[in-house]
This record gives structure tokens, sequence and C-alpha cells, in this order.
């Protein structure tokens, strides 16, 4: 599904009279379906992300590491190092809306955006690969890299009117 | 600094820093290939992937060896997502290592820049200081031996001026006393041969005078277009018959260069003159000889007289250095080597393993033949 479907998508589900600031968790479904179950069930831990803006003006943000127990077959979602919880796939869709969506804390004036990011590493992961002895004459800054990495997809954007 | 020593900088900069670039894009193409060929769906990823699920399948068929099964999945876990982070980071893995080896080679080049100026100035300021030290040390053996010059110059004045004035004060002294004791007929005699020994005095110190005349009243050079064969030959025609005991032959090319026709036959004759004195009756056999090459002209001046001494051949064109006695003020050769070095050229004395007897050897320079 394009970015303009989920778009109007977000706008339809919004139109169904939710009163709360954060979209519906039925905007997400589609690409949590079609594109983040997918990418879970590889085992391979990333990151989704959620930003909420007002023009140029980032109203809140919020990032999740998804990680897929292959062993288990139970979605691990974490922030930072905190566990938020463990949840079999199913379940997923909801536990994720919940921790990923994020209120603005400054009431927005009107409409604003909200979109889904899908980033592939975060810094945190690939601190794992930094040598420690700091020795070499030429190291790789692990932490930078991961920082200047471009987010992989848009998994939604859509306009939020509170 | 001009633009063409900017120009042969950028040049060897480019010299080097291509190389590295290149090797480092050769580097770069080579490991992403080897990442891709691990990660790649004909690679590792299938069948780490292959792995897990068979122990996972192994772990639900065998519930005993669960905890062991589970460690080896975690383990080959932690190698797929490793494998899977470093395929997402290649390309900016490979941006890095420009970016760095860039950084890298840039340092080097300030440094191999910044060292060569600091070298090139220490070594400019080390030479000049030696030019300096050196312009110093020339200076005070200058002085020196201006100096020393003069010092010669007076032992040498005094020794000349003491033989003869040793008679003539000799005489003057006596003469009082001998005109009141000796008769009229035999102070006649006396003052007769003391007038004689007078007058041959007064002609030694006239010679010496004459000498040190010409050497401090040297004519200047005037040079003019002159064909060395006619030269020589009248030369030889000149002096053929000087002495009953010389013999003088001639071969010359048929150059013409620029010389001073008066000072020239004056170097030669000088040569000739020193040989038959310090050979005293004894036949001598002169050849001049000359020839050629690209730039100069050689004139040879050979007799088959005596070897000069050893020990006076390294100083022989010093003033007051001579073998053939005490008469000879020893200024003819310094005067010879003069007139050279005031052509352009140079007088040399050719050693005696080269020759039998004497050569001397008067450089000319060619390719100048106009007139002075």
């Amino acid at each position: 599904m394009t970015n303009w479907g989920l778009i109007v998508l977000g706008l339809f589900a919004l139109e169904a009279g939710s009163a709360s600031a954060k979209p519906d968790c039925a905007v997400l479904k589609s690409a949590f379906t079609e594109q983040i179950v997918p990418r879970i069930k590889t085992g391979v831990p990333f990151e989704l992300m959620y930003l909420g803006s007002e023009g140029d003006a980032l109203l809140c943000r919020q990032t999740i590491h998804l990680t897929y127990d292959l062993w288990d077959e139970k979605v691990s979602l974490n922030r930072g190092a905190t566990q938020l919880g463990k949840f079999p796939l199913p379940q997923t869709l909801t536990a994720l809306c919940g921790h990923l969506m994020c209120e603005p804390s400054e009431t927005p004036r009107g409409r604003y955006r909200a979109r889904v990011l899908l980033n592939p590493l975060w810094e945190g992961r690939l601190a794992r690969f930094q040598d420690s002895s700091g020795s070499g004459l030429v190291t790789i800054n692990w932490r930078k890299l991961a920082s200047t990495l471009p987010s992989e997809k848009l998994l939604l954007d859509v306009e939020v009117v509170p | 600094m001009t633009l063409k020593v900017w120009a042969k900088l950028i040049i060897a900069l480019a010299l080097v820093t291509l190389p590295l670039i290149v090797s480092n894009h050769i580097l770069q193409r080579q490991s992403l290939d080897l990442l891709n060929r691990v990660h790649g769906s004909g690679g590792v990823a299938p069948i780490l992937d292959d792995h897990l699920n068979l122990l996972k399948e192994t772990a639900r068929r065998e519930p005993s060896r669960t905890a062991q099964l589970h460690s080896k999945f975690q383990k080959t876990l932690d190698a797929k997502i490793a494998l899977d982070d470093l395929s997402t980071v290649q390309g900016s893995i490979a941006k890095e290592i420009t970016s760095q080896s860039l950084k890298i080679t840039l340092t080097v080049l300030a440094i191999a820049l910044f060292l060569s100026l600091f070298l090139s100035k220490n070594i400019v300021a080390t030479f000049s200081w030696l030019h300096r030290q050196n312009q110093v040390q020339a200076s005070r053996l200058q002085t020196l031996s201006a100096i020393e010059s003069w010092q010669k110059l007076a032992r040498m004045l005094v020794h000349e001026l003491r033989a003869p004035l040793t008679p003539l004060k000799l005489v003057a002294g006596d003469l009082d006393e001998k005109y009141r004791t000796l008769p009229p007929k035999q102070f006649e005699s006396y003052l007769q041969e003391g007038s004689q020994l007078m007058s041959e005095q007064i002609a030694s110190v006239e010679a010496m005078v004459e000498s040190f005349l010409k050497f401090a009243k040297l004519p200047e050079v005037t040079k003019r277009p002159t064909h060395l064969r006619e030269f020589l030959e009248q030369f030889a025609d000149r002096y053929r018959d000087h002495s009953a005991n010389l013999s003088l032959t001639v071969a010359a090319v048929d150059e013409t260069v620029s010389l001073d026709p008066e000072l020239c036959t004056h170097l030669i004759f000088n040569l000739m003159r020193n040989a038959l004195e310090a050979n005293g009756e004894r036949p001598l056999t002169f050849t001049v000889t000359a020839d050629q090459t690209s730039s100069l002209c050689h004139i040879t001046i050979a007799n088959n007289g005596r070897p000069i001494p050893e020990d006076i051949c390294a100083r022989i064109f010093d003033p007051y250095v001579t073998s053939s006695g005490p008469t000879n003020l020893g200024l003819g050769l310094t005067i010879c080597k003069k007139i050279a070095l005031d052509h352009g050229g140079d007088l040399w004395l050719k050693s005696n393993d080269e020759v039998h007897g004497i050569a001397f050897q008067f450089d000319l320079p060619k390719g100048e033949t106009r007139e002075a």
C-alpha cells in the first residue's frame, strides 16, 4: 500500500470519531501485517520510531526495539534496556500501538502529522562491535555510524486531528 | 614559489595520492564483494536459518537436550544478526573507510609537506651560514695572504738592496781615509776601481727597479683577432736567431683567436729565455705547437732542458720563486701567468712525467674573435 493510501486510511479512521490525540491503532494494521511481521520473523531485531510533528516542530518522539525470539516465538518490545513486554505475534499489534504511539506533550493547534519509521539499526546495538581497546590507528566509530544511517522505510504517514 | 614549482608540487602530490585512492577503492570493492558472497542468497544466511530450524526441531523431539540446544540456538542467532547488521552498514563502512583513509593520506601529506618545508628552510639557513662563514674565512685568508705577500716583498727588497748597498757603503766609508792616506796615484787607481764597483751596483739596483716596474705596471691586454699559425711563425722568425744554442720549430693549427700579440709574444719569449738562463750553455731545442679542442686553443711551449725540481714545480708561478740564481727576481713566470689569465685562459706547467724536458701549456679560449 502506498503512503497516500495509508494517509487516506488514517484520515478515514480518524473521522470515525476518536477523541484521543493519538492516531487509531487500525491505521498501523496494514503496515504491521505486510511489512512489520515479515521483518519480525527474520529474527533480526529492528527499531520502530514514531514521530508526531506540527510543521517543523516535533511534538513527540518514541522508539521501540522489536526482537523476535525464534525459540519460543514471542516478540519482545524494549525501550533502551527496559523490556516492555513479551507477546505472541497476534497480540503484538495492540501492545505496539500502546507503547509506540505517544501523545504530544503540548496540545497541537490543529492537525498534526504522525509518522512511523523503520530503522534497521540503532546506536546501542552497533556498539557491541566497538573496539574497546581503541589502540588501532584507524577505528570505525560504530555508534556514529548507526546514528547517521537513514531510516529504511516509512511505514505510516497520517494526519491526526486531536 | 613560482608557478612551475607549484605545478611540480601538485604533480608530486597527485602521484603520491592517486595510488592510495586507487588501492583504497580496490580494497573496498573486494571487502564488499566478500561480504556479499557471505551474506547473499547462496551464502551463509540461508544455512544459518536452516540450522536454527533444525535446532528448534531437535529440541522439540528431544526435550532432555533443550538447554544445550537453546544455547547453540542463541549463538547461531547472534551470528545471523551480526551478519545482517554488517550487511546493513556495509555501504556506510565503505564511506567511513574512504573518509578515514583520506584523512590519513592528507595528514601524512601535510606532515611531509611541513617537514620538507621545515627541513629545506633549515638546509637553506645552514648553507647561508656556511656561505657567510666561508666568506669570512676567505676574507681572512685574503688579508693574511696580502700581509704575507707584503712581508715576502719586504724580505726580498731587503735582500736585494743589501747586496749592492754593502760594497757601496764600504767604498764610501773608505773614501775619506784613502784620500788622506794614499798617495795621489794610488788614490786615483782606488777611485777608478771604487767608481766602477759603484756603477755596477747601481746598475744592479736599476735592473731590480726595472723588474719591479714591469711587474707593477703590466700593460692592459688589448686583444684582436689573430691567426694563430701566422702569429707563431712570425714569433719563430723573430727569435730563431736569438741565441746560438737555440733551435726553434713551430707547428700550429689554422685558427683565428682573440689575443694581444705583444703580450703573448712576451709570454712565450719569457718562457724561452727562462729555459735558456736555467740551462746555461747547453743547446736547447724548442717546439711551439698549437692544437685545439671545442672551446680552447692549446699552445705548448716545450724544450729539452733540465727538468724543474719537484719542490719548485708546485709554486713556480708564485712571485720570487726561481731556480736560476740570485740575479733573477722570480717575477717573470708570475707576469706570464697574469697575461694568460687576463686573456681568459690559463698557463700551467706540464708534469715531468708527461714530457721529456719542460713543457708549459698556454690555454686560450676560442670563439671570441671580435676586436677588444
